[in-house]
């Protein structure tokens, strides 16, 4: 109508930008303030630096700008082409569809990120765990992306779909009537839901795996849940029978010329207390290692390598009593075996056969099971480990805190998406809700029931926003597939990525998305029913 | 009449309004449709003309094309002897607000729903740089004075009509274009727009409308009928 009257599209997109002052300025202005709480009760730290908060409002000021720049440029862009229509054919660029240049976007910041980055940062050499940013930028993107895509495809449908229906019963029909006559408004019900599912589903993913896999990798690194060094050799307390099995370690052999350390277990007891996950590739460490026996004095050792060596090499030891070289016969190797300290390779041997050999060394109780406990029995029967080791030690320290943070921020960005989506829900009620209560009087006039009414709204909030669940879920899926291989942040480290599949967080999702079906159910129907019919049929 | 330094074209006291072999065609879910088939027509200035026709004959499409809101797909549109068709979106945007008020067909689609009567005539003048000191006449006039400081949500159908004819009419435009003005109204309120049109008529703006109303159809000085996207018989006196 203001194109009618000569307003141009610069004005429309500056009418635009002025109507978004107030809410822009104080989304800013919450936003910063919101940010700053978040991250006093987070972390790093409570106490935030003078510069890190003029930092912040730069940031907010930018944000703010940008959006303004958004609004302007689409408005007017928007009116423009609402002016031409009519007269100039659209041009190719115009038609592509603009999640493309976001989904390019992603690929393009993913391809920078990981040149700039250069892949995570090694945990050892008092460096930081960080999370690969490309595990966290290039998929909030390509979400959006995705989401538009989704839409774009379920308005597609929607459009072909409006003639069928006719077989329906009437609940089911009435329902894909209002979801095909306006199929813009259905499909942003599904992105809107979509989206926040995405981020929260793939966010509790990479979470859990990123901690999967620094607890595995931890726990492989000390060997088990808790490593204790003895002063001499002890036999396992009655209290932690099937929880602690005896090891003799060496760690200055070499074998083939090359540093080893030499790991002398009981195979029936190891398999039980080392550490070992059953979602790692295989061979498994219990499978080798118990194949492991003791061929008696003379016999070639056998052993379970950990790395790699020449065939035919000597194991050469020092000892007091004598140098040790012997013949080891490799019976079965693996990368991901647990207890490789040091970053150097490991022979699994038995331990009575390096017994013989050699008693010099460190015995050890490799424990599984909690620290407490374990300490608490070994002092019931007055061990007094020399050193305790855990691999809780290890996650709990401030070299991994980034990883924490990290993931309660991303955790905060979900929700304040899904308080994002639930408003485009209930924009999505309003913007209906006169067509809706028109609807309703004239249909219960025609004989249909309150509660064929109340399904027709359930099946129409539950198509759209079910179909976003399950495009949600998917995208986490195939970003997680996409970029599984960068949740490590200690690539250097075995095992590489263990994934972690947030069952019990979707299942929650999914609950509280029925529930939120249901209440916007029930009340759009009492809004409807809560209509004068009299007042409604003047309207119309 | 001095050429307008904003606009760069010439456009001398009130414009009519000139149809060469116009055609437009709009493409459909099932190929084109032709809403307009080689029409020729000449709007008279300070004329009040009325273009009559069946539902879906073109009507609509010709009265935007009239008011510079659409282009033809061929042919030409002179308003005031300046072919608009070939001046830029720029220009011809200008042109719409200097010089044309267009009433749509659908009363909402003329009102802003948030602001009032009163707003919305002062807006019009705005728009076209005119004094505003005539605001409440133009509402006196269509017998919207107790209701200046409504929105439209709070005007009956009637009242939002009249409204949107003096949203059109404000800032006196040099044409006006009224898509069945007296559609949503009563016989008395009609007689008033219909009394308001023949009164910019007389005042020299061109005016066209599209009416069923015999009311207005009376007070027209001619009349084209339009059938299929062709003119049906030369412009005969009302």
């Amino acid at each position: 109508m203001l194109l009618a009257h000569g307003v141009g599209p610069i004005a429309l997109g500056a009418k635009a930008i002025l109507e978004s002052v107030l809410p822009f300025g104080v989304g800013g202005v919450a936003g910063w303030f919101a940010s700053s709480a978040l991250v006093r009760a987070v972390g790093p730290s409570s106490l935030l630096s003078s510069r890190s908060q003029l930092e912040g409002v730069l940031f907010a000021a930018i944000a703010v700008a940008a959006g303004f720049g958004c609004i302007g440029v689409v408005a007017s862009l928007r009116c423009r082409q609402r002016e031409r229509a009519s007269f100039v054919r659209p041009t190719t660029i115009s038609r592509v569809p603009w999640e493309l240049f976001v989904l390019a976007g992603a690929a393009v910041g993913a391809v920078v990120l990981s040149a700039a980055s250069g892949g995570a940062t090694s945990i050892g050499g008092g460096a930081v765990a960080r999370v690969d940013p490309v595990v966290l930028v290039a998929p909030l993107l390509g979400f959006v992306a995705a989401s538009a895509a989704a839409a774009r495809l379920m308005m597609f449908v929607l459009r072909r779909a409006r003639r069928g229906g006719d077989r329906l019963g009437n609940s089911s029909w009435l329902a894909w009537r209002r979801l095909t006559g306006i199929p813009g408004a259905a499909a942003l019900l599904m992105a809107a839901v979509a989206l926040p599912t995405a981020v929260g589903v793939y966010g509790a993913t990479v979470n859990a795996s990123v901690h999967r896999t620094l607890n595995d990798q931890n726990r492989m690194l000390i060997g088990a849940d808790v490593v204790v060094d003895l002063p001499q050799r002890e036999k396992v307390p009655a209290a932690l029978k099937n929880r602690a099995s005896l090891v003799l370690r060496r760690d200055h052999p070499t074998f083939g010329g090359d540093p080893f350390s030499v790991i002398g277990v009981d195979p029936a007891a190891f398999a039980k207390t080392a550490f070992w996950d059953g979602a790692m590739p295989a061979p498994s460490m219990p499978s080798l290692v118990r194949k492991l026996h003791d061929d008696g004095p003379g016999a070639p050792i056998e052993a379970v390598l950990s790395g790699s060596a020449a065939n035919g090499s000597t194991l050469d030891m020092v000892d007091p009593k004598g140098d040790v070289h012997v013949s080891v016969n490799v019976i079965a190797s693996a990368t991901n075996l647990p207890g490789k300290q040091g970053g150097y390779p490991a022979l699994f041997v038995d331990r009575a056969a390096l017994e013989r050999l050699s008693t010099a060394g460190t015995y050890q109780f490799w424990i599984h099971g909690d620290v407490t406990s374990a300490l608490g029995a070994l002092a019931a029967a007055g061990i007094a480990p020399t050193f305790v080791r855990t691999a809780d030690s290890v996650t709990d320290g401030s070299y991994v805190q980034p990883v924490a943070y990290t993931f309660s921020f991303l955790n905060a960005l979900v929700t304040l998406i899904g308080a994002v989506a639930g408003g485009a829900l209930l924009l999505y009620l309003d913007a209906r809700s006169r067509a809706r209560r028109v609807g309703y009087v004239l249909a219960r006039r025609m004989g249909l029931s309150r509660l064929a009414h109340l399904a027709s709204i359930a099946i129409e909030l539950g198509v759209a926003m079910l179909a976003g669940l399950a495009a949600g879920v998917a995208f986490s899926v195939g970003a997680t597939a996409l970029l599984s291989s960068r949740f490590s942040v200690d690539p250097q480290i075995p095992p590489h990525t263990v994934l972690s599949y947030p069952w019990r967080a979707a299942a929650i999702d999914a609950g509280v998305l029925l529930v939120v079906i249901v209440v916007a159910t029930i009340a759009a129907q009492f809004a409807s029913e809560r209509t004068p019919a009299a007042e409604v049929l003047r309207e119309a | 009449m001095k050429p307008d330094r904003l606009i760069g074209v010439e456009v001398a006291g009130a414009p009519g309004v000139e149809l060469r072999g116009i055609v437009r065609r709009y493409a459909g879910a099932n190929g084109d449709v032709v809403a307009l088939d080689g029409v020729d027509a000449v709007f008279p200035a300070g004329t009040f003309t009325v273009v009559a026709g069946p539902s879906g004959s073109g009507k609509t499409t010709l009265l935007r094309l009239v008011a510079l809101l659409d282009r033809p797909v061929r042919g030409h549109v002179l308003l005031g002897g300046v072919d608009v068709t070939i001046v830029s979106p720029r220009e011809r945007r200008l042109l719409r607000r200097r010089y044309v008020g267009y009433m749509f067909q659908q009363p909402g689609d003329n009102l802003l729903e948030y602001l009032s009567a009163d707003e919305h005539v002062r807006l019009g003048h705005r728009l076209r740089a005119a004094e505003a000191s005539t605001n409440t006449e133009l509402l006196d006039v269509l017998g919207l004075t107790d209701r200046v400081s409504h929105r439209p949500a709070h005007l009956s159908g009637g009242e939002q009509q009249r409204l949107a004819f003096a949203f059109a009419a404000a800032g006196s435009p040099r044409l006006l274009v009224a898509d069945e003005p007296t559609a949503a109204l009563d016989h008395a309120a009609g007689a008033r727009v219909v009394e308001a049109l023949r009164a910019l008529a007389d005042r020299g703006v061109t005016v066209v409308a599209s009416s069923h109303d015999p009311a207005v159809v009376a007070a027209a000085g001619s009349v084209i009928r339009i059938v299929h996207g062709r003119i049906a018989a030369e412009p005969e006196p009302s």
